[in-house]
């Protein structure tokens, strides 16, 4: 049993029946109820008499230091086996991470703790972190980000760091603690912790030795061409068994794509790629795409937006679709591919071996003559369930035959995606026509 | 005295007509609200950003570019008339600049929790009115 609830404001009576309810509920979500330290009380008995409670979130309200006082009295019991929890933006300070370190001690059951956007400060994370190096500390998940952190943190963590300015030397002592420390890493997030190439030899070394580590985010770091080179060594060691990689942002350029071409070709594992704001360029996209064709190429998502890229790429990615049948989600907004690309595009969407289902072309300059098109694709793409077409000058034409494309009952899309496009009131009367017509269509606008 | 009574109904006949259109027109100019006007806004960074997008449910998916304009309800509407100037086929242009925070997506996923980059600016702003109410803000232009 579940109990979900978020932005309610909770009168006695209320918070009295959710307690009776909450005594048997396997997973806890009160984010936003204005909750306070004297609900912790409560909260601390439920914990203590319900060992079915696996996950508690309660992000967003005022519990105060004294309050996870009183909600750790309950997460110290031998019968808790709780796994998950989230409190995030609870005003919670150093002062909590005692009380959490003590559980992190004591609690092998919990996996996942999520701390995010409290003034910790670095005393408070250190004191967090001895309790990681406690043997029975089995947390595989620790999120700390908008915790104030400074580079003063050097001890090994699994944790994610991201918008923290910890710059490389603190990152190079992290991944050389990693590397040592016997902890199976999943996951390693420094997304702008303001790291340059001068890192990635030592995040490389963390890639070639955590066959664990499955997901490595280091978006909005200038680690430029470089870097990449350097991580690209990690990434294609055999131990690596990358699946998600995310490097938007990167400084990245049309240099890069031969290393990670041979990535996208070897990397059996590798699931989902983020190159979003790189300048990529046509060249570039095109080394990607040759890769993509590669058997070996396991690839679900790709997410090149904003990368530099035009019309004259699109053969090369249509190529891609009709050969590919891994894809699923290919977000290649934000390039100026105009009715040209995307009508090449749509050719390769059409091929039977593509299995794209989510598709994001915003701001790509289609006007309404590439609707009609756009429209065919939507009623014979059975798979094609989500489509962006936000921030195109479609006008009331080009968005009329998406409306007549969502009414055919062929068309299987489940979120059409219009944001920023000016209609007029004839156009609001079809969408509103469309939502009795074809409610199970989203339309976002 | 007997034609005092006839002025009077009058007025309330055309009262009648009048409303119904402004009716219809507030559902657009109330979007236009939700996704555009916050006349207090707090920080103007990227925090802020962030949680506008997502108090103004603009996050699912992540809306790539948004811009909130810091000035009154009043002074955004007189753009649909003496405050503003015609604009291209469709739009309405200001005759004054208006403090404005343009939230553009950052990151990776186009599915929340969606990141933001805030960029203040005090410039001239377009767009879209319908029966005298605004209905749609124009992204796209940037006034030099």
């Amino acid at each position: 049993m579940d109990l979900d609830i978020q932005c309610e404001e909770m009168n006695p009576s209320r918070w009295a029946e959710l307690l009776s309810t909450m005594k048997s509920c396997s997973t806890i979500r009160l984010d936003d109820c204005n909750l306070s330290s004297s609900n912790c009380k409560d909260l601390s008995s439920i914990i203590h008499t319900n060992p079915s409670l696996k996950e508690l979130k309660l992000n967003n309200n005022e519990l105060g230091d004294a309050g996870i006082e009183y909600l750790c009295k309950g997460l110290l019991t031998p019968s808790c086996s709780l796994q998950k929890l989230w409190l995030q933006n609870c005003n919670l300070t150093s002062a909590s991470c005692e009380t959490l370190r003590s559980v992190l001690s004591a609690q092998p059951s919990l996996t996942e703790l999520h701390v995010g956007d409290n003034k910790l400060g670095t005393t408070g994370v250190k004191v967090l972190c001895q309790g990681l190096m406690n043997p029975n500390c089995k947390l595989q998940k620790l999120q700390l980000e908008y915790c104030e952190l400074t580079a003063d943190i050097v001890e090994a963590l699994n944790a994610a760091l991201s918008n923290n300015t910890l710059g490389d030397t603190a990152v190079k002592q992290l991944c050389r603690g990693l590397v040592e420390a016997s902890c199976d890493l999943e996951l390693l997030h420094l997304e702008n912790c303001g790291i340059t190439s001068d890192s990635c030899r030592d995040i490389s070394a963390v890639l070639s030795s955590k066959p664990s580590l499955l997901d490595l985010a280091v978006g909005d770091n200038k680690i430029g061409d470089t870097g990449l080179a350097l991580l690209c060594q990690g990434l294609l060691h055999p131990n690596c068994k990358i699946q998600k990689l995310w490097l938007w942002d990167c400084d990245l350029t049309s240099a890069s794509c031969k290393d990670l071409s041979r990535v996208f070709s070897t990397k059996e594992t590798l699931l989902e790629v983020s190159l979003i704001d790189n300048n990529l360029r046509d060249s570039g996209m095109e080394m990607l795409c040759q890769a993509l064709k590669d058997p070996k190429a396991h690839l679900q998502e790709l997410w090149v937006r904003e990368c530099g890229l035009t019309a004259a790429c699109c053969k090369a990615v249509s190529s891609v679709l009709s050969v590919n049948k891994h894809l699923q989600v290919l977000h290649i907004g934000e390039n100026k591919l105009g009715n040209a690309g995307v009508e090449i595009l749509c050719e390769g969407l059409l091929h039977p071996n593509c299995n794209i289902h989510s598709l994001w072309l915003g701001n790509c300059d289609i006007t309404a003559a590439c609707c009609a098109t756009l429209a065919n694709v939507m009623v014979t793409k059975q798979n094609l369930t989500e489509l962006d077409l936000s921030y195109n000058t479609l006008e009331d034409e080009g968005v009329m035959k998406l409306c007549e494309a969502v009414r055919n009952p062929n068309c299987k899309m489940q979120q059409l995606i219009l944001y920023d496009i000016f209609w007029g009131p004839e156009v609001d009367d079809e969408l509103k026509a469309l939502e009795e017509a074809r409610p199970d269509v989203k339309i976002i606008s | 005295m007997t034609m005092s009574p006839c002025p009077l109904l009058l007025v309330f006949v055309l009262g009648l007509v009048v409303i119904p259109p402004t009716l219809a027109q507030n559902e657009g100019y109330e979007k236009f609200l939700r996704q555009h006007y916050d006349a207090k806004p707090k920080g103007r960074d990227d925090r802020y950003c962030e949680s506008m997008m997502k108090e103004r449910k603009l996050t699912s998916p992540c809306k790539d570019v948004n811009t909130f304009i810091h000035g009154t309800k009043k002074n955004i509407r007189a753009i649909c008339g003496k405050k503003g100037s015609p604009y291209g086929e469709n739009f309405r242009i200001s005759n004054s600049p208006f403090q404005i925070t343009t939230c553009t997506h950052s990151g990776a996923s186009p599915r929340p929790p969606c990141g933001y980059r805030a960029f203040k600016d005090f410039r001239y702003i377009v767009i879209a009115c319908e029966d005298g109410w605004p209905v749609h803000f124009d992204e796209s232009f940037i006034s030099p």
